[in-house]
């Protein structure tokens, strides 16, 4: 954890403050980022996390049922937006420990202004993910 | 109507701030939706944080996405990201 992250969410002094991540150093991605289509999102996903797939897999066949039901391509775009965004967290993984980090701190802390600052990194993760066209 | 409610995490300015205001009614209304659906769902469940964990999810109607998490400790929703996905509203 870097040393700002501890300042801002440690106890009493957690605060909104904006923090820095890993993928601003330097660091390369695991693999680029893809294409938001769903055929390049998979191969993504299977050199990511192999055992994402299922997941994946089964949140489209929902997404072309709901697609299918409401006669609407939007599904398809959540479906896309969902895993490209998961794709441009986890192609970086000191991120995407910081983000499971994140979830567990909303999910536990007992307190309020810890729980708040964590959310806000959530919100900044997902946007500096999504920025990052390495 | 339940007792949940929503919030903007970390602003307003940061999840919506590009959209107009049709779309962010649009953003608002979806996310006013999502706190009922939580509610109705959390029925019958007893209050303990280590069988609510929170995890990041989203959810889209019409040309909205949000992307949320659940404060079970205050029955808040807090919407981390929004996104617009049709056409520019007027």
């Amino acid at each position: 954890m870097l040393l700002s992250e501890e300042r801002a969410l440690s106890g009493r002094s957690a605060s909104m403050t904006i923090m820095s991540h890993p993928l601003v150093e330097g660091q390369q991605p695991v693999v680029p980022l893809p294409a938001r289509e769903p055929a390049a999102l998979r191969k993504a996903v299977a050199r990511l996390d192999p055992a994402a797939l299922a997941r994946f897999e089964a949140d489209w066949t929902a997404a072309t049922s709901r697609a299918r039901d409401e006669y609407s391509l939007l599904p398809a775009r959540y479906f896309v937006e969902h895993w490209f965004s998961w794709v441009a967290v986890q192609r970086w993984p000191d991120l995407a420990a910081r983000l499971r980090a994140c979830e567990r701190i909303v999910a536990e802390s007992p307190d309020r202004a810890e729980r708040r600052a964590a959310a806000a990194e959530i919100s900044r993760i997902l946007e500096q993910a999504g920025a990052a066209t390495a | 109507m339940s007792d949940w409610t929503w919030e903007y995490i970390p602003d307003a300015a940061s999840v919506v701030g590009g959209l107009t205001k049709t779309q962010v009614d649009q953003v608002e209304s979806l996310a006013s939706r999502i706190a009922d659906a939580v509610a109705v769902r959390r029925i019958g469940t007893s209050f303990d944080i280590r069988e609510t964990v929170s995890s990041l999810k989203s959810h889209g109607e019409g040309p909205v996405m949000i992307w949320f998490l659940e404060d079970y400790r205050e029955d808040v929703v807090l919407v981390v990201r929004a996104q617009h996905l049709g056409p520019p509203a007027e």
